[in-house]
């Protein structure tokens, strides 16, 4: 038996660990890359957001100081009290904007620097504004007026605008770059998107394709053992052809050898035993005695010789029948079932065709009846059989059916090897074998062979039916 | 079977051979019996001819071993008294021979000399035309007989002798 191949192992090494290791690092790679480009863009948010306020605070500086010079000289040109109050609220809107300014720029020294220097211009502009309206209240109006004309209320104002123009410009700067950071980054984030999906792509074609070849190999796998199937059964069904051939020829052989020693027997054997028959003939009408004793010793012969001859009869008989030999398989089952119901006194009751065979189709069909007349004269107790020789279609049919006991399963019997013998001779010559055996409703044993076209052979005797 | 052979194979225990002293002796030089002989085995027929010669003023006018050449020799149509028979021959067999025999309304006798003198060949014989048949082991004496009470007279008419 011819052992199997090793299969190729496929495992690449590749497999498992190392695409693990690939599918989790894209996978961090894409939480890192977004929760990177989340925090960027929240802290440049709110980068934003804290120069949007310090913006607000620069511009609510410059436009309290406003309301307040707006305060002063409707105070001073109307003398009205509530001009004054948004002068005080100003006041303090100024404290409270500077204080978020600091706030915001105490990690900034340079920048802390113009606060301070805010904080002083607008001061100075304060106590400008609050002198004017000292002097104003005092009722000294040539000193509130004289102050006034100095230009110094203007020139204040001016400093601290010039202050609030470089934090604003410094803001601007600051708040370019700060955009710049936030394209930058979702620039990144975008290329890292785009790059992680291509990568997760390529990881996916490479999964598939290393997928297809996992498949692939399995087929071939699969493949390969139905071919190693295939091959094992197509040894086994050679093996057992040769097996029914070599059982087809040994069973020739026998037959052969079997037919040969009849004929030997029939030819020379029977020859001689005749010729000593002949003999003994002769010699009793050419003795012209009456002597008892010699009469009787003639008788013994005689009978001996007789007795000589029957014994050859029965072994040629029983080695091949000479009927199927001489006659054909008509004459020899006809005389099979004669001697069945001289044996069993059960009538056999024929239906017979003439059919085609060649002489080891003859001879099986024979040995098909031979052995279903032998179980029932053993075993089956029946009162009636029937045989039949057919012609059906291409096929010639012989059928023997009895009424007996049947049987439903006796494997292991010297009956039922019989019948396997019978199935076995039967199908080795590319016919079919049946027995239908149902317990107390009797056996039917059935056997088809194909009919054989008969060559004009001169060896083989012609089946003569008179009729 | 062994008894009813040995039964049937001793026919002069219980019934003597047809008186051999007497007729069987060919004592009037009578016309010889025309026999053509259907037998295979050269033994048997070369001792079948001595001992019918001997016995029974048999002349031995043709022989065939073979179905086909008896068939012909019977489609020369010439005259014969006595055809012997066997049943199974080196081709074809001795019932071809009779069914010829019975066709061509040959007015000869013809028996059976076999050693398949089953019932059934018997009967398949006698509807093939066939006088009587012999077992070739025991009923010997029989055929002898018989031949003799042809060529004596005994007989006269081809199926009248039993």
């Amino acid at each position: 038996m011819p052992s199997s191949p090793p299969l190729p192992r496929r495992r690449a090494p590749w497999r498992t660990p190392l695409a693990i290791v690939l599918a989790v690092l894209l996978a961090l790679g894409v939480l890192a890359g977004s929760e990177w480009t989340y925090q960027r863009a929240l802290d440049s948010l709110a980068n934003l957001g804290a120069r949007d306020t310090a913006r607000n605070a620069i511009q609510t500086v410059m436009r309290r100081l406003l309301d307040m010079e707006t305060a002063q000289r409707g105070y001073l040109l109307t003398g009205r009290p509530q001009y004054l109050d948004p002068y005080q609220a100003a006041e303090t809107d100024i404290a409270h904007a500077i204080n978020r300014l600091r706030e915001h720029y105490r990690s900034d020294p340079e920048l802390m620097g113009l606060v301070d220097r805010l904080q002083e211009r607008a001061g100075e502009k304060i106590s400008e504004v609050t002198e004017t309206i000292s002097l104003y209240n005092a009722a000294s109006h040539s000193a509130w007026q004289g102050l006034m004309l100095t230009d110094i209320g203007r020139e204040k104002m001016e400093g601290v605008r010039r202050v609030a123009d470089v934090l604003m410009v410094t803001e601007e700067r600051r708040l370019g770059i700060e955009r710049a950071a936030i394209y930058r980054t979702l620039g990144a984030g975008r290329i890292g998107v785009y790059g992680l999906t291509l990568l997760s792509l390529l990881a996916y074609v490479f999964f598939l394709r290393k997928n297809a070849a996992l498949q692939n190999s399995q087929i071939e796998h699969a493949l390969h053992l139905q071919k190693e199937r295939d091959s094992l059964e197509s040894q086994v069904r050679q093996r057992t052809e040769e097996l029914a051939q070599l059982n087809l020829g040994l069973q020739e052989m026998r037959d052969g050898e079997r037919s040969g020693l009849a004929r030997a027997l029939h030819d020379d054997l029977g020859a001689l035993l005749t010729t000593a028959k002949l003999d003994l003939t002769r010699l009793r009408h050419s003795l012209h005695t009456t002597d008892p004793e010699v009469t009787e010793r003639l008788r013994h012969l005689s009978a001996s010789l007789d007795e000589g001859i029957g014994m050859k009869r029965r072994i040629m008989e029983e080695l091949m029948p000479s009927a199927l030999h001489n006659l054909g398989l008509q004459a020899a089952l006809e005389h099979r079932a004669t001697q069945f119901e001289q044996h069993t006194g059960i009538t056999i009751d024929l239906a017979f065709m003439p059919v085609a065979l060649d002489v080891p189709a003859q001879q099986a069909m024979f040995a098909v009846v031979q052995g279903a007349l032998s179980n029932i004269e053993r075993h089956a107790s029946a009162t009636m059989v029937s045989l039949r020789l057919a012609q059906e279609g291409i096929h010639a049919v012989v059928e023997v059916q009895d009424n007996g006991l049947g049987f439903a399963d006796r494997a292991g019997t010297t009956s039922a090897s019989g019948l396997k013998n019978l199935r076995h001779r039967i199908e080795s010559l590319g016919g079919q074998f049946s027995v239908h055996s149902v317990p107390g409703s009797g056996t039917r044993v059935l056997a088809r062979l194909p009919l054989r076209h008969r060559d004009p052979d001169p060896s083989t005797p012609r089946a003569t039916n008179p009729s | 079977m062994m008894a009813a052979f040995v039964r049937e194979g001793i026919p002069d225990a219980t019934s003597p051979p047809p008186d051999i002293f007497g007729t069987l002796t060919p004592a009037c030089p009578m016309t010889p019996l025309r026999t053509y002989i259907v037998e295979d085995n050269k033994v048997i027929y070369e001792n079948l001819v001595s001992t019918l010669e001997e016995l029974a003023n048999v002349e031995v006018v043709g022989h065939a071993s073979d179905e086909e050449t008896a068939v012909q020799w019977l489609h020369r149509g010439d005259r014969f008294d006595l055809m012997i028979i066997d049943i199974f021959l080196v081709t074809g067999s001795g019932l071809g021979v009779l069914k010829a025999a019975q066709e061509s309304n040959v007015p000869a006798r013809r028996v059976v000399l076999t050693n398949y003198a089953t019932p059934d060949i018997r009967k398949r014989c006698a509807l093939l035309g066939a006088d009587r048949v012999f077992d070739k082991s025991c009923e010997l004496d029989d055929l002898i007989a018989y031949c003799e009470r042809i060529s004596d007279g005994s007989a006269t008419a081809p199926g009248g002798l039993q």
